[in-house]
């Protein structure tokens, strides 16, 4: 997981992401773009997370030039992060996936409302959380680590009822 | 069936005659068939008396169907899932239920209290407030206590499931009567996605062939969700409804959900209006509706002889229903002098007799009705008519509370006598009986006439009549309350519901408010109109705090964040505790260990203690004006930080308050790090993030919180640099090339590391800084290293007279929302300084050097034996009030005595004065001093090589 931030908008920090991944930056407000289970999420408008595993993002750090020292690429300020470690990732997949994080989450992540490739940050089961749909079947939840154990026990928990064939709808 | 129904016919109804259910109340075993609610099931039994009214315990029974029954009200007993308060029309009837009746000892029969309703002419309205304050309230409370309260509540933990959730859908349709089903059927035909709730069992109230289809339509669209037993209780901003839904399926006993939507559809229908009149109260008189209702969904008949009495048309139709079912219709008593000549005929086909312009005056009867009282037009002598079951009707109001909870106006109308939805202010629609029409030829108009004519009658009526007839049934408010109320001055029909409970509780005003309202008008000559109606407020029915509850019980109370070397603490026996959000060791050791803390601490003074500090708030800031950016946020220069070294700070609020200090650190020209309080690390982040896109977006900095990014591991004490200089640290850890307030980056081996030296005990000490994951692996490093210098964790509590030693200002416990950096003795920092930084003019104010501030210092009990305890405040010695307070104290762990630390008026200029301490009741003396209590020239920090 790596954040990527900058000082204000502009077209060559945002340039030095997109030739990183190798592919498009979400252009609109809480959404995410993907590809090759890499996810780019829009989170606010000066910072993107880029969801990805272990290897490639100890590559993309590297692409986007030694962050530990906040070192800049372009003329504009720039500032790639690791946060791997402060960051835990759950990923829901199933037909029910949107049923239990209606749980916990007031927004309403039906397809209708919230199409397949949002990432909004939200506040879920009274943590701060961002959801990214995937697809209708499949959400990626990313919470801080310090709460992760609260939030997995929360989830079983939460899940616990559909395995049960008496699906509430 | 093994016992018998006597009130059951032996035909009709929707109940299933083959599947018989038993079931207890009182401890009586009773039967009841599969589709009766415990209401009908008792009934059925022949069961009239079921609970005692709140405050004279006089006898009551069921009255309604639904919602608005308030006479059926028990208590369920399932062991620990015994649930208080439910209304037997509500539930519905399984194997094996157990209810008991409320409000009385030992039963509802035989209730020791009921001898309360013998001295009822001495507790009028408001008879608390005038009776119970000599000489004081608390003389009664412990009997009055005893005495009120509806039910018992659980005693053990309840066994059962509750799910809360959200749900979201374009129009939510509230009540699955003809009106429901049809608004219902529209949306969906439009596309829309639905919800319909109805608080029954089942869709379509009246059982029509139509409803039924349209139910069966319903759930067969995609696009339509249909929800049983749930009742919409509560109607708040943005359209958000809350539910409350009963489970009959799956795990869980109840779920309450709140629904989002883009449009509410209200319908909720009528609630039949009751008359009152004296003995209105006995169980036996019912509402005409629910009596035809029983008699059409579970083939019950409450009684052998039925009489009516209404001022409307719409419940001869009970008469005629009750007459087909071959039960005795004795008489039909109508308060209006006209009735319209087809039911005259037809009342003289099923040859009930019918009494126009006439009135029930009185009942009779020991527990339940056995005869009436009816005052004929013309006649002068009353006619006494046995029954047992009168039937009444005053006409219907519309259900409008979760239209005025959503913050429509309701608005009186003369034609109908009722108030109907006026101005909505939310997205909603009330259609149907809900709205004061009628759906079809063969309902009920609305309210057939108005009560305007009863009502004037009233001031006729003896005083005994008056006491006898009840307007509230479950909180017994009668006519004579009403009348006490207005003569009293509570005119406004908000203080009437006050003053005397009408339309409180239980009931909610669906059956009291709308005499309640006629009748004070009846008694300040005023039209219902101008009286006006309550404000109806959530919850329209109660919802068990289970529901409300949901999850969020045990583990998962609340959120709480982990350490990261959260097992290994949990391992090594330390007592956890919830502090500013984060689960923490307070201590360390087994039982009965606050023992242990001064020990702790006097072994970081002896040798060495270590503790995961991770929780401390960590934010980076990187960029060509980040130096720039700081000096204009902390009270302390910044630009004259070198980098490698530490700074202690400040931060104000645009008032120059204190809101957090923390150690900032310049990791090189363009890098900084700066910590803050565990509990303000989000806060902070935000904080300064709002200032730099609001106040400076120019500043070219990047703001990055990395709170949980790195762990933070503390080792303090003499024998700290030992226990580290034993670890492969890249760069020398020697007093002279890493002194106090300076910072090192290099690696643990492989793992990246940064190593502050700052001190918060008062003892030389290391905050190392590794990423999150590595926490434990290096806890356990120097876990190791230390066993040889006898290392040790430490916990929170430890850590805090560690710095009350020191007399170090913690913000936030020492602190309030007044205090300026010279109150705590840290005004100097700031005064060198020349440039702009938050805070800076205020605390150019007059207010700001005022001789008498609130300023920190040290206290000192005079008298040895004596505890100085956290929050007794300092009393002046000449006139009253205080003049500050201890904010924290202990006994010293290495000084072996009570020290504290205060706020004293002008304190500083006070030290070794003698003040006067006030804490529960007793008084003591202290004296004031220095804040620092040990190693003031900080000694062991410099000298430590």
């Amino acid at each position: 997981m790596i954040s990527f931030q900058i000082h204000r908008f502009s077209a060559g920090a945002a340039a030095t992401l997109r030739q990183a991944l190798g592919f498009e930056l979400p252009s609109r407000p809480n959404t995410a773009t993907s590809e090759d289970g890499v996810h780019c999420l829009w989170t606010t408008p000066h910072r993107w997370l880029i969801d990805c595993g272990v290897p490639r993002s100890q590559l993309l750090l590297a692409a986007l030039s030694a962050p530990e020292l906040g070192h800049t690429q372009t003329s504009e300020l720039t500032r790639a992060t690791n946060c791997s470690d402060s960051f835990d990732s759950f990923q829901l997949d199933g037909d029910s996936a949107v049923h239990v994080l209606a749980k916990g989450c007031p927004l309403d992540l039906r397809c209708q409302a919230t199409p397949s490739g949002s990432a909004l940050r939200t506040r879920f089961a009274d943590t701060a959380v961002i959801v990214h749909k995937v697809s209708a079947r499949r959400f990626r939840l990313h919470t801080d680590v310090s709460l992760s154990d609260y939030l997995w026990a929360w989830l079983t928990d939460a899940c616990a009822e559909f395995e049960s064939p008496e699906l509430p709808r | 069936v093994k016992a018998s129904n006597p009130n059951r016919l032996s035909a009709g109804g929707r109940i299933d005659r083959s599947r018989p259910i038993s079931f207890r109340f009182d401890r009586r075993l009773l039967w009841g068939y599969e589709g009766d609610t415990l209401a009908s099931a008792l009934l059925a039994n022949g069961i009239t008396l079921v609970s005692r009214s709140f405050k004279l315990h006089r006898p009551r029974g069921i009255i309604g169907f639904g919602a608005e029954d308030t006479g059926g009200l028990v208590q369920i007993m399932d062991g620990p899932r015994t649930t208080p308060n439910v209304r037997a029309t509500q539930e519905k009837l399984v194997e094996g239920l157990e209810a008991r009746s409320i409000n009385c000892w030992p039963s509802a029969r035989w209730d020791v209290y009921a001898v309360l309703a013998l001295f009822s002419r001495l507790l009028p309205a408001g008879f608390y407030y005038k009776t119970f304050k000599w000489p004081s309230w608390s003389w009664y409370e412990p009997v009055i206590r005893r005495l009120a309260g509806l039910g018992t509540v659980p005693r053990v933990a309840d066994p059962d499931r509750y799910e809360r959730g959200y749900l979201h859908c374009d129009v939510l349709v509230i009540g699955g009567g003809r009106s429901g089903l049809a608004a219902a059927s529209k949306a969906a035909a439009s596309g829309a996605d639905v919800l319909l709730v109805e608080e029954q069992l089942l869709f379509g109230h009246q059982a029509h062939l139509e409803s039924r289809k349209l139910v069966h339509e319903l759930r067969g669209a995609s696009n339509v969700r249909l929800f049983e037993r749930t009742q919409a209780f509560g109607y708040y901003d943005e359209n958000l409804v809350a539910l409350f839904q009963r489970c009959t399926l799956g795990q869980s006993a109840a779920r309450l959900y709140l629904v989002r939507t883009r449009e509410v559809v209200l319908a909720t229908g009528a609630i039949e209006q009751p008359l009152v009149f004296a003995g209105n109260d006995r169980p036996g008189v019912m509402l005409a509706s629910a009596v035809r209702a029983y008699l059409d969904h579970h083939a019950v008949v409450p009684g052998r002889r039925a009489a009516i009495f209404t001022n409307n048309d719409d419940a001869y139709q009970t008469a005629f229903d009750l007459h087909a079912a071959g039960i005795v219709v004795s008489a039909i008593i109508d308060l209006r002098q006209e009735v319209p000549s087809q039911l005259v005929s037809r009342a003289a086909d099923c040859r009930i007799t019918l009494y126009a312009g006439s009135e029930v005056i009185d009942t009779t009867g020991w527990r339940a009705v056995r005869a009436i009282t009816v005052k004929r037009t013309g006649h002068t002598r009353p006619l006494k008519l046995p029954c047992d079951l009168l039937c009444v009707s005053g006409g219907y109001a519309p259900t409008l509370h979760l239209f005025s909870q959503s913050g429509g106006a309701l608005s009186y109308d003369e034609r109908t006598g009722c108030f109907l939805p006026g101005i909505a202010t939310q997205r909603v629609r009330v259609i149907g009986r809900a709205l004061g029409i009628c759906s079809a030829l063969n309902e009920p108009a609305l309210p057939a006439s108005p009560l305007t004519p009863w009502v004037e009658s009233v001031g006729q009526w003896s005083q005994q009549a008056r006491r006898s007839a009840f307007v509230d049934l479950m909180s017994d408010v009668a006519v004579s309350d009403v009348e006490l109320a207005a003569r009293e001055g509570y005119v406004s029909v908000e203080h009437l519901k006050r003053y005397t409970t009408l339309g409180m509780s239980p009931d909610q005003g669906k059956t009291s408010n709308l005499n309640g309202i006629h009748l004070l008008g009846a008694f300040t000559g005023r039209s219902p109109r101008d009286v006006g109606t309550t404000k109806f407020r959530p919850p329209f029915t109660p919802v068990t705090l289970g529901a409300l509850a949901g999850r969020s019980r045990g583990a998962l109370f609340s959120k709480v964040r982990r350490l990261p070397t959260h097992d290994l603490q949990v391992t090594s026996g330390a007592h956890m505790e919830e502090l500013s959000g984060w689960l923490r060791p307070v201590r360390y050791g087994t039982g009965h260990s606050e023992s242990n803390t001064p020990q702790e601490a006097r072994h970081v003074r002896e040798s060495a203690g270590l503790m995961d500090y991770s929780p401390i708030g960590k934010i980076e800031i990187v960029g060509p004006d980040s130096a720039e950016f700081l000096e204009r946020i902390y009270a302390v220069s910044v630009l004259s930080l070198r980098v490698g070294h530490a700074r202690y700070g400040l931060m104000l609020n645009e008032n120059g308050v204190v809101i957090d200090d923390g150690i900032l650190v310049r990791l090189g020209e363009q890098r900084f790090l700066l910590t803050a309080t565990s509990g303000h690390a989000e806060m902070i982040a935000d904080w300064l993030e709002d200032w730099h896109q609001s106040a400076w977006p120019e500043l070219r900095v990047i703001l990055t919180p990395v709170t949980t990014n790195f762990g933070t591991l503390l080792i303090s004490g003499p024998q700290a640099r030992s226990i580290l200089a034993q670890l492969p640290f890249s760069f020398a850890l020697d007093g002279a090339s890493f002194p106090h307030m300076t910072v090192r980056e290099g690696l643990l081996g492989k793992v990246p590391v940064r190593v502050l030296r700052t001190s918060f005990s008062g003892e030389v000490s290391f905050e190392i800084y590794v990423p999150w994951r590595e926490c434990t692996a290096v806890w356990s490093q120097i876990v190791s290293a230390g066993a040889a210098y006898g290392l040790r964790a430490f916990g929170t509590d430890a850590m805090l007279m560690l710095r009350l030693e020191k007399g170090y200002v913690h913000v936030g416990l020492d602190t309030d929302s007044t205090t300026i950096p010279d109150d705590i003795d840290m005004g100097r920092l700031h005064l060198k300084k020349a440039g702009p930084f938050v805070g800076k003019q205020a605390l150019a104010r007059p207010l700001a050097s005022k001789p008498d501030r609130l300023q920190l210092v040290g206290f000192e009990p005079v008298r040895e034996s004596e505890r100085l305890h956290e929050g007794a405040q300092v009393i002046r010695r000449a006139g009253p009030g205080r003049e500050g307070s201890i904010t924290s104290s202990c006994v010293s762990p290495t000084l072996g005595r009570s020290i504290a630390l205060g706020m004293l008026a002008g304190g500083r200029a006070r030290h070794g004065e003698i003040v006067e301490v006030y804490h529960n009741g007793t008084r003591s003396e202290a004296r004031v001093r220095a804040p620092c209590f040990f190693d003031p020239t900080g000694e062991r920090l410099r000298n430590a090589s």
